[in-house]
């Protein structure tokens, strides 16, 4: 199994990532040297039924949590420290594509201090 | 700069840096001590670079009002490890100057045990490389020889430790993260079984392997770290409930009757054969010691990087979703749509070794390739997993190998060439494929550099394992220490 540049775009779309043409020719190159070490797997027996996934060592009976409440990080002064665009309890994030006005214009710009 | 040429490496020999009783760099006690010599062996163009933050200087010694196992120790940790005084940056662009609202577990523990963060350590992006040269804020340099790499993903940690800083220290283990950096430093470098220590409030990089793990000057000193912070967190669904037994009272156990296996897969033909050479000294002296060596033998270890570094980006590749600009971190400012936020804040957020890893997992997990790479790479998992098992049913009590197959490479050498650096944890990536616990520990140097001899065990026998390291240390300090 080889990647060209069209497969490495695609994957480069799913994952969010931008890539400009000098990255994406260097990564079908380093993707191909490690897919191609990564090709011995498929020699391996794997005719065992049992030889599936799910086998990690029992963790010693760890488990769930009682369900009950307790203080979370959802206190709002905590969580807009970290944002970079936060009003009124909400994260702020550009328009939409669909809702952008027929003259170009994006929607809201982010408050200056990025904060409540 | 102030701080390596003193260190004495050679003269002391792997191990003993930062704890001789002959000055030099034996670490002052208490936090402001630390704090001036970390200033110290970090400064400058030629500095270590362990730090990417330090803990403000109380000025002047804060150990005596402490209690506990830690009391007044100055504690280096990973900045992949949530603490709310001090940035949490994961060596990323992304989180520059990221503060954390919620500590860590392990951070929580190592203070109420009297133990004092003395600043966060360097390490590759979000822990992922084996040099500490992908991380945004400079590569951090071996102690031993400034013009090599300490290891990684936790350098900075190992570092740290190595240069005469702290004692000990945090980091954070994936594939080899504390270990590899462990030997190629001097220093004793500790994973714990997956499960042992709570991961609340450890970045996620790939959930089903990473586990934090401990540095230390002497195996007594990560032992006690250890000991601090493992142990239930209802934080933490992967968390063991189960109790934590004193490792340190285990620590003189000694060596008489135990079965020590050695896989001949982890002594190829094409081990440095300076490696060789120490590793078969350390295996002679563990007979010396009273452990009875049997060769032994783990057919599948051939196929665990492959299996590592296709369920590892894979893991990433999902855990690091969260990185998209919008609820914290970094965000491109000329972003008009929120697709473009998205987009433009990885790009620009992410360094080049993470894009790889994201870009390969999200290729091993896409339609039409999940089950010839994920699903495959599952199942030889559960093949490596179920080789050790047959050992330790054999009567085996502990696993010993060489941590690393060379020692520590010049900067830059391996940089280039992704596979080349992946490599360099063909011996490690096993104990975190199959959840369990691992130990580097100082062997005789190599070509004047460190070089670290690996036990693993049983699931939850980190006591057992920690004894043999303990017992090799002594072994090499009966004698005068190392060659």
């Amino acid at each position: 199994m080889s990647v060209a540049r069209d497969d490495v775009r695609r994957v480069a779309q799913l994952a969010r990532i931008d890539l400009d043409e000098k990255t994406t020719a260097r990564l079908v190159e380093e993707l191909n040297g490690i897919l191609s070490h990564v090709e011995s797997l498929s020699e391996v027996q794997l005719d065992d039924p049992e030889s599936v996934d799910g086998e990690q060592e029992d963790a010693g009976g760890s488990g769930f949590r009682d369900p009950e409440l307790r203080p979370d990080l959802t206190d709002p002064g905590v969580v807009a420290q970290g944002a970079p665009g936060w009003r009124d309890g909400f994260f702020l994030v550009p328009r939409l594509p669909a809702l952008i006005d027929e003259d170009g214009a994006a929607g809201p710009t982010l408050p200056e201090d990025g904060g409540p | 700069m102030a701080g390596v040429e003193d260190l004495e490496v050679q003269e002391r020999g792997p191990g003993r840096v930062g704890l001789g009783t002959d000055g030099g760099a034996e670490p002052e006690p208490g936090l402001s001590g630390a704090l001036t010599r970390a200033r110290s062996v970090d400064e400058g163009p030629e500095g270590l670079n362990c730090f990417l933050s330090l803990a403000p200087d109380p000025g002047g010694h804060t150990g005596e009002t402490r209690k506990g196992p830690l009391a007044g120790l100055p504690v280096a940790v990973k900045d992949n490890i949530c603490t709310t005084e001090l940035p949490t940056t994961c060596g990323s662009r992304f989180l520059d100057g990221y503060q954390s609202p919620f500590e860590a577990t392990a951070v929580r523990k190592l203070r109420e045990a009297g133990g004092l963060v003395v600043g966060k350590t360097n390490l590759d992006e979000f822990g992922m490389g084996s040099s500490t040269e992908n991380s945004a804020f400079g590569p951090t340099r071996n102690p031993w020889d400034p013009s090599r790499v300490p290891g990684g993903s936790s350098g900075g940690s190992a570092a740290a430790v190595a240069a005469g800083v702290v004692t000990c220290a945090l980091g954070s283990d994936t594939g080899g993260s504390v270990r590899q950096p462990a030997a190629f430093c001097g220093v004793v470098g500790v994973k714990p079984t997956y499960g042992r220590v709570s991961r609340y409030g450890l970045v996620a990089f790939a959930s089903s392997l990473d586990q934090i793990g401990t540095f230390g000057a002497t195996v007594r000193d990560a032992t006690q770290l250890l000991e601090v912070v493992a142990g239930h967190d209802p934080r933490d669904a992967t968390s063991a409930r189960r109790p934590v037994p004193s490792f340190v009272q285990e620590l003189d156990q000694g060596l008489e009757g135990k079965v020590i296996g050695i896989p001949r897969e982890y002594l190829p033909e094409s081990l440095d054969p300076g490696v060789a050479a120490s590793f078969r000294a350390a295996r002679a002296r563990l007979e010396e010691a009273g452990a009875t060596i049997r060769d032994v033998s783990l057919p599948h270890t051939r196929y665990a990087v492959p299996t590592y570094y296709v369920l590892a980006p894979a893991e990433a590749s999902s855990n690091l979703a969260r990185f998209d600009g919008v609820r914290y971190g970094t965000r491109a400012p000329e972003a008009r749509s929120t697709g473009e936020v998205y987009a433009a804040s990885r790009s620009r957020g992410f360094g080049p070794e993470v894009i790889r890893r994201i870009i390969l997992g999200t290729f091993a997990l896409s339609a039409g390739y999940h089950d010839e790479y994920y699903g495959r790479a599952q199942r030889v998992r559960s093949l490596i997993s179920r080789d050790f098992h047959r050992v330790w049913a054999d009567g085996v009590d502990l696993l010993f190998t060489p941590t690393a197959p060379t020692p520590a490479f010049p900067l830059g050498e391996r940089a280039r060439d992704p596979l080349a650096m992946y490599l360099s944890d063909i011996f490690t990536v096993t104990a975190n494929l199959a959840g369990l616990p691992a130990v580097s520990v100082p062997m005789d140097p190599v070509r004047g550099l460190p070089c670290g001899g690996q036990f693993l065990a049983p699931p939850w026998e980190e006591g057992r394992m920690l004894a043999a390291a303990a017992a090799l240390e002594r072994s090499y300090a009966s004698d005068g220490g190392r060659e």
